[in-house]
């Protein structure tokens, strides 16, 4: 009667159980205790519901979004171009493949150069960082209204979810005015 | 024959269980990555997500160390189990809606590679292991004989 399947199922249950409440016991003590700690219930909002996307209340009707899946098929079709709102240092770090640093906080430095590399009628996905992330939606809005582009996306799930979703990323040095690169 | 199944049956336990303390750890330590990714799942209502990243990593180090002793095998087989069956289901739904979803398994890092199938066959191993185990593991390869002979004896 040593072997598993020679067992009482009620055994096994009896067992399971109490193996997993104790263990989930001594993680929540841990995490009370831990500097790493995280609430019992954190702030996830509904992001995706049946009809697709949950707008964030900041959003605007204009704002126009596509989801990680959508820009996945835009980016497999290589007709639109990837807009990076970050800052150049996260660019430099990582981006989207083949994206366009445009940086939100550094707009005024960076449009000229866009413009002339970048039709009004190219279809554009502007993305930042993380979910909540929301330099991408201005700088969507900005492209929109002050530049008159008129095919303005952005991706909902920014770069993090970009990267988690396993697509192509790349790293590029920096090259400054006198040639040297960082 | 049977000491043979036996002892493949031990090396197999002692591979899923320390699967499962190896993989327990990164999630302890990290535990808002770990939430991350489960929301990033996006099959567990909001207000579960920080409750399941707190207990499950947990949860896989308690049946980890007793599959590796051989203490409580019944137990921690089954947790084990289901814990497979149920990671398996869980990259099944997003392999279905077309995301390559990184599975957090063994690191919540960002920077891991995202291989929604190679975690599928992964998991289909490790639950083929499992069942090897259900089917030959014995009491005497682990401490579950001195805890069964105790019983006995009493």
């Amino acid at each position: 009667m040593d072997r598993i399947r020679d067992g009482k199922p009620r055994r096994l249950l009896i067992q399971a159980i109490f193996i997993a409440v104790m263990a989930s016991l001594i993680g929540l003590i841990a995490n009370a205790v831990s500097p790493n700690g995280i609430t019992m219930v954190g702030t996830w909002r509904v992001a995706f519901d049946s009809t697709g996307i949950v707008k964030p209340e900041y959003f605007e009707e204009d704002d126009t979004l596509v989801t990680v899946d959508q820009a996945m098929v835009m980016y497999q079709a290589n007709s639109t171009v990837f807009v990076d709102a970050r800052y150049p240092d996260d660019y430099y770090m990582s981006h989207i493949k083949g994206a366009v640093l445009l940086p939100f906080d550094e707009y005024d430095d960076y449009i000229g150069a866009f413009r002339e590399k970048v039709s009004k009628e190219a279809e554009i996905i502007t993305y930042c960082g993380e979910e909540d992330c929301d330099l991408s939606l201005y700088l969507a809005r900005l492209l929109r209204s002050e530049e008159g582009y008129t095919n303005v996306y952005t991706l909902y799930g920014g770069f993090e979810l970009w990267i988690r979703a396993g697509m192509p990323v790349e790293q590029e040095e920096a090259v400054f005015e006198d040639g040297e690169e960082q | 024959m049977r000491d043979f199944l036996k002892y493949i049956a031990l090396i197999l336990r002692v591979i899923l269980g320390a699967a499962f303390i190896y993989a327990s750890i990164d999630k302890i330590i990290h535990p808002a990555e770990f939430a991350k990714i489960i929301h990033y799942y996006r099959l567990l209502p909001g207000y579960l997500i920080n409750f399941w990243a707190i207990v499950l990593p947990w949860i896989e180090l308690a049946a980890g160390l007793f599959l590796v002793l051989g203490l409580y095998r019944e137990g921690s087989l089954s947790i084990v189990t289901l814990l497979l069956v149920v990671f398996m289901i869980a990259i099944g739904i997003n392999i279905i809606r077309g995301v390559n979803l990184q599975c957090g398994c063994f690191t919540v890092s960002p920077d891991a590679k995202a291989d929604a199938w190679g975690t599928f066959v992964r998991d289909s191993w490790l639950l083929a292991a499992a069942i090897f185990v259900y089917l030959f593991d014995s009491a005497s390869t682990g401490l579950d004989r001195f805890r069964l002979r105790n019983k006995t004896q009493g």
